[in-house]
């Protein structure tokens, strides 16, 4: 029971993220081949407010496989070494290109291209680590002893083109109603206008994951219940892919924002959910073929703990916060908001930086020998106060009471500066 | 020397310390913008919400920064030390995923409201959405400090087959190394913070720009900096005897630089210990002051042992160098924060503060000053606990992933190049951000419209004060 739990956690993180992350990754790989920069700036202006808490879900997808199956977090990562850290590299240069455009850093157009590589690369290295997941792990005493490049297989291939694919459709899907169709010197929508074509293969390429499972061995032994329950799903995943392709219109220009363009994110999110059920039900509960989930399992106090204070008090709470940003940030991004923002590459702005500057108030000139004889007198006055702890702890030896006078010496220190602080605040303040 | 153990620890102290760089500054950066968000809210004062807006800028960068160096450490965990995670997975996962569902989640969601909601939310939902931010980095520290301390002490738990698992949960999270240094790393974050933006504030002081935001922010720094430097010493000393000199006294004597097991009253200041030779090559050192520092005595008779005092294994003890200096680089950081923090305090006293320019000159290149702090200290925590990973129980060498040297060479590399290359770009985004600096953010009343906004909300109506810098 306590494991089915854990097992829906880990899904509905996976299934998040996917989702989630996805979209966003999926814009980012987009980004790089959209020539009109105007769209360029609305497309990392739809990910910017959110990335953030949507690869989230990848750190508590990875902490929650850790903390409830310690075994298979423990040898599955080696296993899928070369790819798990090609991943981090792609979302360091990521993350670190997507805020520094959009806090305005220089070389712009270098982090605009590093957010799409980073993109592209990190949803190769994640489809190559899914796919890895039908081969049988070398394991000797609960570690990974098999080689570097173990992981690559020709499925683990398809697994990766078939995700990065998945996560454009998303991406896509998330901009037809997220950006509001603007007049531009190229041919329509450019990335967009190509979103049906990115749809249908990702139905294509899934379906083919789908019938390549089968030779990798993990049909083969499963139950005819399992084996219709798995083909219900994958059908029901495919049309729903193919509602997103039917409702993804490229726009006319200047035209408002539908619910039906909504509907390609939700079918595709649907889509989403019945891949992932349907894995789940041929493969419960081996996580690869030579490791189950019961083997990997933590001891009952642990996943006690994690049901109660990280599933049932605070996975509720996560939904929430992600709505509640998503829900801030509602509605389409139309042409960048005119701020007031001035210039700050221009000559102007430090002609006026130079304007309003004041100079600094100056110390009147004092001799050398008045600043060394007060120089002396401070450093004879922290040797005579040193001098006098000294002698004290020698006379009455340094017992509980002598320890607690010295917090309270110290303390007292403490509530000086701050009575200082607040009264040259005050007096600051006044004038 | 290139073998797959040293290299994955070498990549893992790369990519700790590239990490905690940021959460060094953005924990309390991230209070200080609640803190000022909250002045702007209650009092309507321009010059609130032009402090808010600058540091806000430094805080996204530095924050995005920390947030993907942190979701590498949690997958090395996996990657670079399986055994290890398989090992404490019971004990250590539950509390990581504490973390991300109370601290990282917090923080990512309300991050984008933050940095993009102004003109979209209300004055009050973007203070309620900081002040989460700032919750969210403090329970952070929280829990990851639950996580370490757990392995440099480990208690309340059974080991079967080989992995550990808890007995009981308070006591493995509330275990006694946590007590003290959960609020000595938090004191630290909020130091290093605190002469960060003192620091920065410094440099306007100098240049003569934006005069009114610099008083403000730089008093704000030094005072808090002032008023928790006192406090950390206290803590800080506590740990050194009650969870050093209890639980862990090869990091404790290691960290003093003595080898002989009779030790010494000296202070040693400077050593280059030689670990085969069990000497040191070069041993600088003040009479009488270890034992003033160590045993609290002033009569020069107590010593400070040295190495050789603990029957261990030659093998087993820990790396003088970095255990040594990882120390002394926050203890010199933090005599120079003491100095400096009770100096302001006599300048302030006399009323000479705003004017002694040499002393604005010297705070300003001591921004960092409190980072070198707090990572000396990890260096000191980490190293100082070595050949164990859970101290005393299981060693580093047994906890590291089976990988090949040649696949580790590249990505440590890799990291390598990533990270320098990262923290370059920061600096020349931090410089480039000082230059433009405040007054871009400054608020003008007749066209600011949150402002506007923010005065048709409020009950309490404020005198309408002039733009400032």
């Amino acid at each position: 029971m306590l494991e089915a739990i854990w097992t829906g956690v880990i899904l509905l993180c996976l299934v998040m993220y996917v989702v989630l992350d996805g979209y966003d990754l999926g814009i980012g790989i987009a980004s790089m081949f959209e020539r009109d920069k105007k769209r360029k700036h609305q497309m990392i202006e739809a990910v910017v407010s959110n990335w953030d808490g949507n690869e989230t879900w990848l750190i508590l997808l990875a902490v929650s496989l850790w903390a409830g199956f310690p075994m298979a977090f423990g040898i599955l990562l080696p296993y899928v070494y070369l790819p798990g850290v090609i991943m981090l590299f792609a979302l360091i240069v990521r993350g670190a290109g997507l805020e520094l455009v959009s806090s305005g850093a220089k070389g712009g157009a270098f982090w605009t291209w590093m957010f799409g590589v980073g993109s592209l690369v990190a949803a190769l290295a994640q489809g190559f680590m899914l796919g890895a997941l039908v081969n049988t792990v070398a394991v000797k005493n609960g570690i990974y002893v098999g080689d570097a490049f173990d992981f690559m297989t020709l499925f683990s291939v398809i697994a990766a083109a078939t995700l990065t694919i998945v996560y454009v459709s998303l991406g896509l899907g998330y901009l037809q109603y997220k950006i509001k169709p603007a007049r531009s010197k190229y041919r329509s929508q450019d990335s967009i206008s190509h979103g049906r074509a990115f749809i249908l293969l990702a139905g294509v390429l899934l379906l083919l994951v789908c019938v390549l499972v089968d030779p990798a061995s993990l049909l083969a032994d499963a139950s005819l219940v399992h084996k219709a329950g798995f083909w219900f799903l994958v059908a029901l995943g495919e049309v729903a892919i193919l509602v997103a392709a039917g409702y993804f219109k490229t726009k006319k220009i200047d035209s408002e924002v539908y619910w039906e363009d909504r509907v390609p994110f939700g079918a595709l999110t649907v889509a989403v959910v019945a891949f992932a059920l349907a894995f789940v039900v041929i493969r419960y509960p081996m996580i690869v073929p030579n490791l189950t989930l019961h083997e990997a399992i933590s001891p009952d106090i642990s996943v006690n703990f994690l049901v109660i204070f990280v599933a049932m008090l605070n996975i509720p709470l996560v939904l929430f916060y992600n709505w509640f940003s998503h829900h801030t940030f509602r509605g389409t991004i139309g042409e960048r908001s005119g701020g007031t923002t001035p210039n700050v590459d221009s000559e102007e702005y430090y002609r006026e930086i130079v304007k309003t500057s004041e100079p600094i108030e100056r110390m009147p000139k004092q001799s050398f020998g008045r600043v060394l004889v007060r120089i002396l007198v401070d450093i004879l006055l922290i040797a005579l106060a040193t001098v006098l702890y000294m002698v004290s702890i020698n006379i009455f030896g340094f017992d509980e009471a002598w320890h607690i006078a010295t917090w309270i010496a110290v303390v007292s220190m403490s509530l000086f500066a701050l009575g200082v602080w607040i009264i040259d605040d005050r007096r600051r303040g006044a004038d | 020397m290139l073998t797959v153990l040293a290299l994955s620890r070498w990549q893992f102290a790369i990519t700790i310390i590239f990490h905690m760089l940021f959460p060094a500054i953005t924990v309390g950066l991230a209070l200080f913008l609640c803190i000022v968000y909250g002045m702007y809210w209650r009092t309507g004062k321009p010059l609130y919400l032009q402090m808010f807006r600058f540091w806000r800028r430094i805080f996204a960068v530095a924050f995005a920064l920390g947030v993907v160096a942190g979701a590498t450490i949690t997958f090395e965990m996996g990657l670079n030390w399986g055994p290890f995670a398989a090992a404490t997975g019971p004990i250590i996962g539950p509390i990581i995923g504490m973390e991300v569902v109370s601290a990282f989640f917090v923080e990512a969601a309300f991050i984008g409201i933050l940095l993009y909601g102004d003109g979209r939310v209300k004055p009050r939902t973007m203070f309620i959405a900081t002040c989460m931010v700032a919750i969210g980095t403090i329970l952070s520290v929280v829990w990851i400090l639950a996580a370490n301390s757990w392995m440099q002490v480990p208690v309340d738990y059974t080991v079967v087959n080989g992995q550990y698992h808890p007995t009981d949960w308070l006591g493995v999270i509330f275990n006694p190394a946590f007590i003290w240094r959960m609020p000595h790393m938090f004191l630290g974050v909020l130091v290093s913070a605190a002469w960060f933006i003192a620091g920065l504030s410094a440099y306007y002081l100098i240049k003569g720009r934006a005069v009114k935001f610099a008083k403000s922010s730089f008093s704000i720094g030094l005072g808090i900096a002032t008023v928790l430097m006192p406090l950390q010493l206290l803590v800080g000393d506590t740990i050194g005897a009650q969870i050093l000199g209890v639980y862990q006294p090869a990091k404790l004597f290691a960290m003093e630089g003595n080898w002989e097991a009779e030790g010494s009253p000296d202070y040693n200041i400077i050593v280059v210990p030689d670990q085969d030779g069990e000497k040191n090559l070069v041993q600088i050192s003040v009479p009488c002051v270890g034992s003033w520092i160590g045993a609290h005595d002033f009569t020069c008779k107590a010593h400070t042992p040295g190495i050789k005092a603990i029957p261990i294994p030659k093998e087993d003890r820990p790396l003088m160098l970095a255990t040594f200096w990882g120390f002394r680089a926050m203890f010199y950081a933090s005599i120079i924060m003491w100095a400096m923090a009770f100096g302001g305090l006599v300048l302030r006293l006399r009323g000479t503060l705003w004017k002694s320019r040499n002393y604005l000159k010297f705070v300003m290149w001591m921004a960092p000053v409190g980072i070198v702090a707090i990572i000396g200290g990890w260096v000191l925590a980490e190293m100082g606990r070595q050949p164990w990973v859970v101290y005393g129980m299981l060693r580093t060498s047994d906890g590291v992933s089976k990988l090949a040297t040649p696949e580790m060479l590249f990505t440590v590399l890799a990291f390598v190049v990533i990270c320098v290359g990262l923290v370059g770009v920061f600096i020349a985004y931090l410089v480039r951000a000082m230059k433009i600096g405040p007054e871009r953010d400054a608020v003008k009343p007749d066209n600011e419209v949150l402002h506007e906004r923010h005065r048709n909300t409020t009950r309490k109506k404020t005198t309408k004060k002039g733009g400032n810098a």
